[in-house]
């Protein structure tokens, strides 16, 4: 556990670094991480700097550091944990934008994505959704059973059914699903 | 640790009944007062102008019923025009009418007092009982609220926490605090099922905890089912005791079946820790030779509650489905509310779950239990030491807890359809920024609707309330572009603010919350507060009001 004057600092370095630094720097992750690395920093640093730390001290200029500071971590972490944004954010970065702005972050999702609580379900429903658009109902079909695999949720039943009982399925894939 | 330190109060403000709890010497316990831990969430006002909170109060039911205000945690926070306060007025016998700004107001002892001002009178209560258990002022809380409650049920209770004389440090959903009250925060990730059975409402909810952080996966419940239904039976099986006994009817006699109803409660309580249960109840009716012996083994009590339990289950399933799990993939199970200690409520959730549930906490206090830890640790963390270091907190008193929204927060868009801002089991706190442009030439205001749920469709989610954008500059329609921040923060409480794109300058916004209450009304209301002097303890005895 840090010290006081160690966590203070670490809370100051970060708030200088609120108009420069980048996701990744703020999470202490390097851009190649992969999600596992970036998810356990972000829990590493709530740990560590989450304003419920600072509660004891009462509301004080520590408090308010450490609250701007917590939202860029939350922020850093919503966008570096979807996939989506992730890439949105790297092409931002190479640009020059240390943040991604608000209207990029703020993707709105289809109504059935809504229903899906897993982010990567989500990923998985959207890619099955396109490839069935374009025909490919065995990928489509695998991408919605890895879905199914993490959430088990209606919308990716009834995504299942549409790829089962499309006119132009392959009688290979209903054979397979039915086996 | 500074132990002179004052503690924080952990308060659970339940439909039925309440408690508190501190954490005192690294221990929790909960407030007592005699032999009393658990406080019917009743108030009742008394032609005089008293108040009495509490079990005097919850007395008074059966000699005045219209005066004696229960269950008001239905209504607080919601709106008027609401299908729940619309089928609360069907059911209570005191008043419920309408007051400003759809606001819920009760009427009773020739006063009218809104929903916020009930809940702070057994909250003063509350913080009265701790003090006098203590010993010494008390003054911080942690509340603990449901895990389904709104932004307007969580700002409407913490007003009322404010009436009462308590500084909220945290909200925190029922749930967790249970969950964390049995001290489930260590580094093994889980999931657990928090089935909470009070007196008039059940709820389940699946809490996934990953590293501190507490996801609410998904909550479902029934808004009326609970305790009060087995009361409901066990006074049948009494009411018909004594037409075999006596050859009288009680089923047109409110005044006596009130009576028998308190009895049946406790014969409910008896049966949650014996096989069976006898009471003797005098004069019936009053002045005639009208004695009731009536008696009741548990395993007979089993078939006519069996119906009324076995409602939880879909409840149960509808939770699960919702977070995308299977039975056997809830690694623990938390009781909450009176009604899980009957031995038939607990097979029915082994049953529902494959598993045996948690019980080594009463159930009656556990989340108050919880939200004193949350308290603590929140006082607790980083208390600075003379090495400059900090103190070595335990572990649950190390953890932070990762809060997420549990609803998406959305504003209306054009066709009656919603723009979602804020997704749900997003980590609080967070903001988001949205952008608002005029549609008119030289517009001066926006209007902005905000609403809290899931669905597309703006109207069937719960409106919160409009944000008007006011004093925009003078320019040709499109040219002004104001970017609204809504924040949720950590206690889950919406703040927006607006700013003009190209100006940089801070508009005005404010936020009409629809059954809120404006900051006049609450004035007047502390004013009643405060005149209604030291309240129902037991030094004052009796309260004096207006």
């Amino acid at each position: 556990m840090p010290t006081k004057n160690e966590l203070r600092e670490h809370l100051h370095a970060l708030q200088a670094g609120l108009s420069s630094m980048t996701y990744y720097e703020f999470l202490g992750v390097r851009p190649s991480s992969d999600y596992v690395a970036i998810r356990d920093a972000y829990y590493d640093r709530a740990q560590q700097l989450h304003p419920d730390r600072f509660v004891a001290f009462g509301a004080g200029s520590l408090q308010r550091s450490a609250y701007a500071v917590y939202k860029r971590i939350s922020e850093a972490f919503s966008v570096l944990s979807d996939p989506h944004l992730r890439v949105a954010y790297d092409e931002a970065r190479l640009g020059g934008a240390h943040r991604l702005d608000d209207v990029a972050r703020a993707r709105r999702r289809s109504p059935q994505e809504r229903q899906l609580s897993n982010n990567f379900a989500r990923i998985y429903f959207r890619a099955a959704v396109k490839k069935l658009e374009r025909g490919l109902l065995r990928a489509a079909w695998i991408d919605v059973q890895l879905g199914l695999s993490l959430e088990d949720a209606p919308v990716l039943r009834e995504l299942e059914n549409r790829i089962i009982t499309h006119p132009e399925g392959p009688a290979s894939l209903q054979a397979e699903v039915f086996r | 640790m500074a132990t002179d330190q004052e503690p924080v109060l952990g308060i659970d403000l339940g439909t039925t009944n309440s408690a508190c709890a501190v954490v005192r010497d690294g221990r929790a316990s909960v407030v007592r007062r005699g032999d009393d831990r658990i406080i019917p969430s009743v108030v009742a006002a008394m032609s005089d102008g008293r108040w009495l909170v509490g079990t005097r109060a919850k007395k008074r039911r059966s000699v005045d019923p219209v005066n004696v205000i229960y269950s008001s945690k239905r209504l607080i926070g919601r709106r008027f025009g609401s299908a729940e306060v619309q089928e609360m007025r069907q059911r209570v016998p005191y008043r419920i009418v309408e007051g400003k700004n759809e606001a819920i107001m009760i009427e009773a002892g020739g006063k009218v007092v809104s929903a916020v001002e009930v809940a702070a009178h057994v909250l003063t209560y509350l913080r009265q009982m701790a003090e006098e258990a203590l010993g010494r002022r008390v003054r911080r809380s942690v509340i603990a609220v449901p895990a389904n409650f709104t932004d307007s049920q969580r700002s409407a209770t913490r007003i009322a926490a404010r009436l009462a004389g308590l500084d909220v440090i945290r909200v925190i959903n029922e749930p967790t605090a249970a969950a964390l009250a049995y001290g489930y925060i260590e580094d093994t990730d889980r999931v657990i099922a928090v089935y909470d059975f009070g007196g008039g409402t059940f709820d389940v909810t699946i809490l996934q905890i990953t590293r501190n952080v507490f996801e609410v996966l998904a909550t479902s419940g029934e808004m009326f089912l609970g305790g009060d239904d087995i009361d409901e039976a066990i006074l049948g099986l009494m009411v018909g005791a004594f037409e075999q006994q006596h050859g009288i009817s009680l089923r047109d006699n409110p005044v006596a079946l009130e009576r028998l109803r308190a009895v049946a409660e406790q014969v409910k309580i008896q049966l949650s820790s014996q096989s069976g249960a006898a009471v003797h109840v005098e004069e019936v009716l009053p002045g005639q030779r009208s004695d009731l012996d009536f008696s009741l083994r548990e395993a007979d009590l089993r078939p006519y509650v069996d119906p009324i339990v076995r409602r939880t289950i879909p409840v149960c399933q509808d939770a699960l489905r919702c977070a995308g799990l299977s039975p056997h993939q809830v690694d623990e199970i938390v009781l909450v509310g009176g009604t899980t200690r009957l031995p038939h409520v607990r097979s029915i959730v082994e049953e529902t779950f494959g598993k045996k549930p948690q019980t080594s906490i009463n159930p009656m206090s556990v989340v108050a239990v919880g939200a004193a830890i949350q308290g603590a640790a929140l006082m607790g963390s980083l208390v600075p030491m003379a090495d400059g270091g900090v103190s070595a907190p335990s572990a649950a008193a190390s953890a932070v807890l990762l809060d997420v929204v549990p609803r998406s927060l959305g504003v209306h868009t054009l066709g009656g359809y919603v723009d979602f801002i804020i997704e749900r089991n997003s980590a609080i706190p967070l903001e988001q920024t949205r952008f608002f442009t005029t549609t008119t030439d030289n517009q001066r205001f926006v209007r902005i609707q905000v609403c809290q749920g899931e669905d597309e469709v703006f109207e069937n989610n719960l409106k919160l309330g409009e944000l008007v954008l006011s004093g925009l500059r003078d320019a040709p329609r499109g040219e002004v572009t104001v970017a609204v921040t809504f924040e949720i923060n950590a206690d889950g409480l919406l703040e927006v603010r607006a700013m003009d794109k190209e100006t940089g300058q801070q508009q005005v916004a404010t936020m009409r919350v629809l059954g809120g209450l404006d900051d006049q009304e609450i004035e007047q209301m502390a004013t009643r507060m405060a005149s209604a002097g030291p309240g129902p303890s037991s030094r004052g005895g009796t309260v004096v009001s207006r």
